[in-house]
């Protein structure tokens, strides 16, 4: 049955490796073009549906060509901040974009990031900036109770109320990462992490439906399997675009809201150090901050910005903005906290 | 819930699901062998329509279908017990009809049953025994090994839908910070599972080997009409579960988002560019892991190389997860770091991981080509008269070629839908498809994203459609050329 007339010059062999090396190299001639572009690389943990279109106007502006890496659900395994460390020996990434800003602090503890103050840089307020320049945040979000409101009322005696018995129609995220964890490093910071313990072994201990993410809080709130969820301002609003019946109430610590900034740094050892100082700049101007806050996720300019282009929604949340948690200085609480929970969920 | 907990409930989950599923590919495979010349077409699309829908759009639509059940996560077990049940019974079927027959003739069994005498030796405990190991466990185990395998591994939907599974733990011990090093070592535990099950299966099968003589010829069995109704009903649900739910979740929200999808170049243009990407990779891979496939497991190859193929079917063997944490590390480390943001970290995991399904496909196709049509085919190709030679050759394109392009389509296919080596692996400029498709359905349903998801699905089938008549020409005017392309 294997038989071989040899009839020509071209095996079956021949023509299957031919085809293999026609294709690797047509890969590998596309890759080494886009090498050649020199981009500038950025990983970017902030939601792909609305960076994306703020790195292409950027490219559009200043010419300067961007390869983007976004933060998924998958790459989770590695995470971009987890990422950016392993690869410190031989960094691949120029400007680290995050979504929440404690993670970029730990960043600068680890020594992989390189100053800038730029204009940018001075166009936000103090408190949601390293001081020596290290990482800068910009455009906020929220930290919220997400409420069904065929379901509860959304005022802070009924979801205190609820709070204090059972959970099991409550939604949480796991608080291993995210802004869930940042959540939970702010109360490690106003409570103590004995106090913290004992809220969260509580609430397992009464049922919280703990999901993988804030968008699965979001989405068990607003199908109506749950009446409350801990969620931020971005999946709220996403809900409310579908027109699920939700309302939202600032969570707040000591009268003080949970705001998450984004954050932008440059990654120590960048090759593209100008281009990466521009990009940081853009990312901070008020041009950026006004297009976040009219996106569909509706972020909180932190900069001065024309409060007359903000969309309504976002105007509510204005006054949060001068009594936000400070979140520079809990580089500490975060190691203690994230250790904490590494010993809870990772045994 | 610790890693070993973890792991024991993944092992339990994947018990179940393999017993139930060898149980139901072993009653469904007799459907197959007897229906398979009348209704074969639609026979076979119902069979392979679970296991071809990518994991990630089955997860997604359950995933939203069962956000009410949020308070009952019995049923949601249930629901991801049975997709992944639903997901590993076709490659069972395709075991079963594949596989050799009981080493157990009937009439053996049927002496053995009539034997009343108590003194008998076939009798007794010890002979009841080799009966039931000969008849039941030897044909069963290989293939509930397989099956174990495939429910073990499984990643995408239990992440979804947030099921306990060591393969979601140890992602959720990366996202906490847990260096390589000691993500590698988390990963002892299930790889010995892994390898423990192959050490069994190996020793199986060469014991299988080395009794050649005990082999019975195909029999066809009778089906009842009773049972080929419960076959074809529980075909029809798997492929209603399977394919066709998440297809109308993605086909409704298309209908409403298809146009503004084309009118927004932007989107639009990154969509198709990283279809591309998924594309090339499944390409590369796939014809790199049947080219693989064909040469260690080519009919007269000699043992040495067989032996050395099953190794290389290890990795693939032990998940993507695991093997995409094992090339991120080896990637990273000091001697070939300059390789890790290169295309090579992922064609090399791809392939890996592509061979041991293609090892499959091939085990599948090798029985197919060994009948007399072939022969006759390639005898008529051989032909001096050139216009028999190219019927012969087309014939031979008919009966050979054309299942091993789907062959490595299929591949491709599943390469192409990978997420959890592409988005570990894939250079940051060169991600694929499937990378962004999980990414946006992070965020919830809408219409664009069912968009998007039909455009990423469409594009692999219609390039496959549109290249099979190039292939095909290709095929035969290599073959009508030398004669030879043959693989075995």
């Amino acid at each position: 049955m294997n038989q071989k007339s040899g009839r020509g010059l071209f095996s079956g062999w021949f023509i299957l490796a031919i085809v293999e090396a026609v294709a690797i190299v047509a890969v590998g001639l596309v890759f080494f073009y886009q090498q050649q572009s020199d981009a500038l690389v950025v990983y970017c943990a902030h939601d792909a549906v609305f960076s994306e279109e703020i790195l292409k106007a950027f490219e559009q502006k200043t010419g300067i060509k961007v390869e983007p890496r976004f933060d998924t659900e998958a790459t989770k395994s590695l995470g971009l901040t987890n990422l950016i460390l392993r690869e410190q020996d031989h960094p691949r990434c120029d400007v680290f974009w995050n979504n929440q800003a404690l993670g970029t602090a730990a960043l600068k503890k680890q020594g992989v990031l390189e100053a800038y103050q730029g204009d940018g840089y001075h166009r936000i307020p103090a408190e949601f900036k390293d001081p020596d320049g290290y990482w800068t945040g910009f455009a906020a979000r929220l930290r919220v109770y997400i409420t069904n409101v065929d379901k509860i009322q959304t005022s802070p005696e009924s979801i205190e109320q609820k709070l204090a018995g059972p959970l099991d129609h409550v939604a949480i995220a796991k608080p291993l990462y995210g802004t869930t964890l940042s959540h939970y490093t702010v109360l490690c910071d106003a409570w103590g992490l004995e106090r913290l313990k004992a809220w969260h072994h509580s609430l397992q201990e009464r049922g919280i439906q703990e999901t993988s993410g804030n968008a699965s809080v979001k989405n068990l709130v607003a199908s109506g399997a749950c009446e409350l969820g801990f969620t931020d301002t971005d999946d709220y609003f996403v809900a409310v675009d579908e027109s699920k019946p939700v309302a939202a109430l600032p969570i707040t610590v000591n009268e003080q809201a949970i705001l998450i900034p984004n954050s932008v740094a440059i990654i120590k050892g960048t090759q593209k150090r100008k281009q990466a100082e521009a990009l940081m700049d853009y990312l901070l101007s008020e041009e950026v901050e006004l297009k976040l806050a009219q996106s569909q996720s509706r972020q909180i300019p932190l900069g001065p910005v024309d409060w007359d282009q903000v969309p309504e929604a976002v105007k509510e949340y204005r006054p949060y903005v001068t009594k936000a948690y400070p979140l520079a200085n809990l580089v500490k609480q975060r190691e203690e906290t994230l250790a904490w929970l590494k010993s809870e969920y990772l045994k | 819930m610790s890693l070993a907990t973890a792991c024991g409930v993944t092992v339990l989950r994947s018990l179940c699901i393999s017993i139930l599923g060898v149980l139901l590919s072993r009653h469904l495979s007799r459907l197959v062998e007897t229906g398979y010349s009348r209704r074969s077409v639609f026979l076979l699309i119902l069979i392979l329509a679970p296991l071809l829908v990518p994991e990630l759009i089955v997860g997604y639509a359950w995933w939203l279908i069962s956000l009410k059940l949020v308070h009952y996560p019995f049923l949601i077990e249930l629901i991801y017990s049975g997709l992944v049940l639903l997901k590993v019974v076709p490659v069972g079927m395709i075991c079963f009809c594949l596989s050799a027959p009981s080493a157990i003739s009937p009439e053996a069994d049927f002496i053995r049953k009539s034997v009343k005498s108590p003194s008998a030796q076939i009798i007794k405990a010890r002979a009841q025994w080799s009966f039931f190991l000969w008849k039941t466990v030897i044909r069963l185990f290989p293939v509930a090994a397989l099956l174990f395998l495939l429910a073990f591994q499984e990643f995408e939907m239990a992440s979804l839908l947030y099921r306990d599974s060591w393969t979601v733990w140890i992602f959720d011990a990366q996202a906490g910070g847990v260096p390589v090093t000691k993500t590698l070592a988390f990963l002892t535990g299930p790889f010995l599972v892994e390898l423990i099950l192959i050490a069994g299966v190996v020793m199986v099968l060469s014991r299988l080997q080395n009794r050649p003589a005990l082999n019975q010829p195909y029999q066809t069995k009778n089906v009842t009409r009773v049972s080929a109704f419960l076959s074809w009903g529980y075909l029809l649900a798997a492929f209603c579960i399977i394919g066709l739910v998440p297809f109308l979740f993605i086909g409704w929200g298309s209908m409403l988002a298809l146009g503004s999808l084309l009118q927004n170049q932007l989107q639009l243009k990154g969509t198709i560019q990283e279809c591309v990407w998924g594309l090339f990779y499944g390409t590369t891979s796939g014809i790199a892991a049947w080219g693989l496939a064909s040469f260690f497991f080519a009919s007269k190859q000699a043992h040495r190389f067989k032996v050395a193929g099953f190794i290389c079917c290890l990795p693939g063997l032990c998940g993507a997860l695991t093997l995409a944490l094992l090339i991120a590390s080896a990637f990273l480390s000091h001697y070939i770091y300059w390789l890790y943001d290169t295309p090579l970290a992922i064609f090399v995991a791809l392939v890996l991981f592509l061979f041991p399904r293609a090892v499959f496909l091939k085990l599948i196709l090798q029985t197919h080509s060994k009948n007399d049509a072939s022969y006759l085919a390639r005898l008529l190709s051989q032909s001096k008269n050139k216009v028999q030679a190219l019927k012969g050759d087309r014939l031979r394109w008919a009966v050979n070629g054309r299942m091993q392009y789907w062959a490595v389509v299929i591949l491709a296919f599943w390469a192409y839908w990978n997420v959890t080596l592409s988005s570990i692996l894939a250079p940051s400029q060169a991600q694929p498809s499937a990378v962004r498709l999980y990414n946006l359905m992070h965020y919830g349903q809408n219409s664009v994203l069912s968009a998007i998801t039909l455009l990423s699905l469409g594009i692999p089938v219609c390039v496959s459609l549109l290249l099979l008549p190039v292939v095909k020409k290709l095929w035969i005017l290599s073959s009508n050329r030398s004669g030879l392309t043959e693989t075995e």
